[in-house]
């Protein structure tokens, strides 16, 4: 089971002053921040909370008194509501369909998959890729067609492999995912090997943009945002060759795609399917070079 | 017909960054909000300002959908900024990281004024020069 481990820092402090707090309050590790009228609540991970971010949090509210800014300001530090909100969103759901034939099942729902389904039991965590949100559905359906056939996955800014899994459960012979995210590295090993999958893929925790593979992969998927598949594509399709497949999705459907269509053509990639589902915008490329 | 809005929620969180952890999971999981559709939705919106806070104003209506808006960063982000640096002085009594100049506290101060609460530009000015001293930034006399 995952477990939040974060502290809560509130700051009884006049509005205005979330405006003078809360950069350098990221600056000593507190993630995001809370503004209620007369307090601020902010959140640390207990392994960032240190004596010296102690230190550092008092020099910093002891200064802005002396300099007259802001009164002497009271704070407490204590645990955080541990509830997992993702989790119990995500149970609340049940199984949920994509494509033809994947379901992904969080633990706990009872669920008897019909034949030629593929079962995906993804617990939902930290990582992106439950099944909640229409992108993981799309580009589930948009691979279904074209896994079994290949022979090498690249799944880029994995989350917690959902992508990579349906491939590998469809068929695809091996894969390779690739996140920048702690949480996500784990994840996505985890679930791997609960599916018996670890001999076939590998996760690399790094850069899903700038990176060197000695491979050619024949089915390539992104589900990031838009600006990062910009800026990754042209890399993405050195690992590529005639005729693989190219699923991008995490775009917004009102986003103007001109840029895309664009880089998209000069690489090579023609779309032959799109698919707009919530507000969220999905496509199916091949690489037929001129 | 219009929506029935059933509450409000105030966030200040990295651009491009935002994750289920607290205090997003935290401040919306309650209210009955889809976490994951919030933090891709509002990473989409903010993709070219990564890491930089963003305060943002959910409304969350009876059907548990949500629509949502973005605001200028805090001012002491814009310090930083005005200031080049990327972060603070670890120890501002003694290490002094940078200086602004007084335009650029006037600056800053007139975009923030009313979030500040500051009646007129030179009050404002008083909190942005005080600001940046506690960070450890001078600023030209």
């Amino acid at each position: 089971m995952s477990e939040t481990h974060y502290y809560e820092l509130e700051i009884d402090c006049p509005q205005f002053s979330h405006e003078l707090l809360t950069s350098v309050l990221q600056d000593i590790g507190f993630s995001g921040f809370i503004p209620k009228n007369d307090h601020l609540l902010t959140y640390i991970h207990q392994l960032k909370w240190t004596p010296t971010q102690a230190d550092r949090l008092s020099a910093f509210l002891s200064t802005l008194t002396e300099t007259g800014v802001l009164p002497e300001l009271h704070w407490r530090i204590h645990a955080a509501d541990g509830t997992d909100w993702v989790n119990r969103w995500r149970r609340a759901l049940g199984a949920v369909h994509a494509g033809e034939h994947f379901v992904i099942v969080p633990p706990g729902v009872d669920y008897t998959p019909q034949p030629e389904e593929i079962t995906l039991n993804i617990e939902p965590r930290m990582a992106f890729g439950t099944g909640d949100h229409a992108t993981t559905r799309m580009a589930l359906a948009l691979l279904e067609p074209h896994a079994e056939s290949a022979e090498r996955v690249l799944d880029l800014g994995c989350g917690n492999g959902v992508l990579l899994l349906g491939a590998l459960l469809k068929g695809a012979k091996q894969g390779i995912g690739i996140d920048n995210e702690e949480e996500s590295f784990q994840e996505s090993r985890e679930n791997l090997e609960s599916h018996g999958l670890q001999e076939r893929a590998e996760i690399i925790h790094g850069d899903a943009l700038h990176f060197s593979l000695d491979s050619i992969f024949d089915l390539i998927v992104a589900n990031i945002l838009y600006l990062p598949i910009l800026e990754g594509l042209p890399n993405w399709t050195v690992h590529a060759s005639e005729n693989s497949c190219l699923i991008l999705t995490g775009i917004e459907a009102n986003e103007g795609r001109s840029r895309l269509d664009e880089l998209t053509r000069e690489l090579g990639w023609k779309v032959e399917r799109e698919m707009i589902e919530q507000e969220w915008f999905a496509a199916r490329y091949f690489l037929r070079r001129p | 017909m219009a929506k029935k809005v059933i509450d409000y929620a105030k966030l200040v969180i990295p651009g491009g960054q935002a994750t289920p952890a607290p205090p997003v999971g935290t401040a919306l999981g309650p209210k009955g909000v889809n976490i994951m559709e919030f933090v891709k939705a509002f990473n989409a919106k903010t993709q070219d300002q990564p890491g930089v806070l963003i305060p943002v104003e959910l409304t969350v209506y009876a059907d548990r959908s949500f629509t949502f808006i973005t605001k200028t960063p805090p001012a002491s982000y814009l310090i930083k900024r005005a200031a080049k640096l990327d972060k603070g002085s670890a120890e501002p009594h003694t290490v002094k990281v940078a200086q602004l100049t007084k335009a650029q506290v006037q600056e800053i101060a007139e975009l923030k004024m009313v979030d500040l609460n500051a009646h007129t530009v030179e009050a404002a000015m008083r909190i942005i020069a005080g600001t940046a001293r506690a960070m450890g930034i001078t600023v030209e006399s």
